[in-house]
């Protein structure tokens, strides 16, 4: 036992030192590795990152060129005081094998230069006369046929939004979300700029 | 003191606080629920309460044992209940994303009761139930309840987003609707008989 040479204090220190380094890194990886994963599924159903597309450019996304061709007041009877109607027209150009169903999928809303958004009117609540579809790929023909986005072909479409009045129209900007995305990563989404 | 015990009885000592202060802090651990419930912001009738992403002003509290609602035509018809409608009139506006909003009564007891549907009174534009919010359009309507009288002392109102129950870790706003001081006698006093909600 007398004869054991003398343990190295700084040896020691060293070998500690990276011991607790170890810890503190797996502590932070197991705190960071379960929000990463609960915020990508949230990411899968909800938009999260936009991609800012000025206004007259077009953006590619899930499997087709998007672009905003303007945005305007719209009146609507027994409309609210302190509420107006605005409608985004966008244009859609499919790539090769992308199906209007997938298309189908995109969902919209309108937000502001503060963060807060509103949803586009998907079921019709509003009462407002539409001139194009609301679906990003299909919709029904003037008779009443079923029409559909075919790739290559621009495809245009209309959704309505109820906002507060005395926004200035010009620093709303409509986004277009696909959840479940099959090319994108997951949360992306397309924000047209004015 | 300490230089009387011999180290075994240190350590003794010390085996003897780390397990005392192991059942204590086990003790105090918060469930799982408590992690995940929402947070709690109260205020009283009249105020303007602003949560997270929802702000509510209640205006008052009426209680009604029937209500008197339109029908067919000009019609009328009365809907009752086994207890007693209470209603609550308020301004409600989401801050930053859509949504609907929900109400329930907290009692005393600890019993919820949830706020009544949207047909139950169907009063288009009053009843708040199922009605999405959005930012800047604040709407202003009632949410109803049914309850026993007996549970009227006390019991809170809770406003949340979301149409189920509230969300975990959200906000959960608490209004106090100044019944915690009134006995039985004084709750069927303010009960009225009838309540007529078609204008």
């Amino acid at each position: 036992m007398s004869d054991a040479a003398p343990v190295s204090r700084s040896g020691a220190r060293q070998r500690q030192r990276l011991w607790l380094l170890g810890a503190a890194l797996l502590g932070a990886w197991a705190l960071y590795a379960p929000y990463r994963e609960a915020r990508q599924a949230y990411a899968r159903t909800h938009p999260l990152r936009p991609v800012d597309v000025p206004t007259a450019a077009s953006a590619a996304y899930e499997g087709a060129r998007w672009r905003l061709l303007n945005l305007t007041e719209r009146d609507r009877p027994g409309q609210r005081d302190d509420a107006r109607v605005l409608v985004a027209r966008f244009e859609v150009v499919a790539d090769e094998g992308t199906t209007p169903r997938q298309l189908d999928r995109c969902r919209s809303r309108i937000s502001d230069a503060r963060g807060r958004v509103w949803n586009a009117d998907a079921f019709g609540q509003l009462g407002v006369r539409h001139t194009l579809p609301q679906a990003c790929g299909s919709g029904t023909g003037a008779d009443f046929r079923r029409i559909e986005a075919r790739p290559g072909k621009p495809w245009q479409f209309e959704q309505v939004y109820q906002v507060p009045r005395g926004l200035d129209a010009k620093t709303l900007r409509p986004e277009i979300f696909m959840p479940w995305p099959e090319r994108e990563p997951a949360g992306r989404y397309l924000r047209f700029t004015p | 003191m300490s230089a009387r015990l011999g180290p075994a009885w240190r350590s003794a000592l010390w085996l003897a606080f780390g397990v005392v202060a192991v059942v204590l802090l086990r003790k105090a651990q918060p469930s799982y629920e408590d992690k995940l419930a929402p947070f709690v912001v109260r205020g009283a009738l009249g105020q303007r309460v602003e949560a997270r992403d929802l702000a509510v002003v209640v205006d008052g509290v009426r209680l009604a044992r029937r209500y008197r609602v339109a029908d067919i035509g000009d019609e009328s018809r009365v809907l009752r209940t086994p207890g007693v409608w209470l209603s609550v009139v308020l301004e409600a506006e989401v801050l930053r994303e859509p949504a609907p909003i929900s109400a329930r009564l907290h009692t005393r007891d600890g019993y919820d009761y949830q706020a009544a549907g949207d047909d139950r009174p169907r009063v288009r534009g009053v009843n708040l139930s199922g009605i999405e919010l959005a930012p800047g359009l604040p709407a202003r309507g009632a949410f109803f309840f049914e309850l026993p009288p007996a549970q009227v002392p006390g019991a809170r109102l809770q406003i949340y987003r979301g149409p189920l129950t509230p969300g975990q870790m959200d906000s959960l706003i608490e209004i106090d609707l100044g019944t915690g001081a009134q006995t039985a006698e004084q709750v069927q006093a303010r009960i009225a008989d009838e309540i007529d909600l078609r204008s």
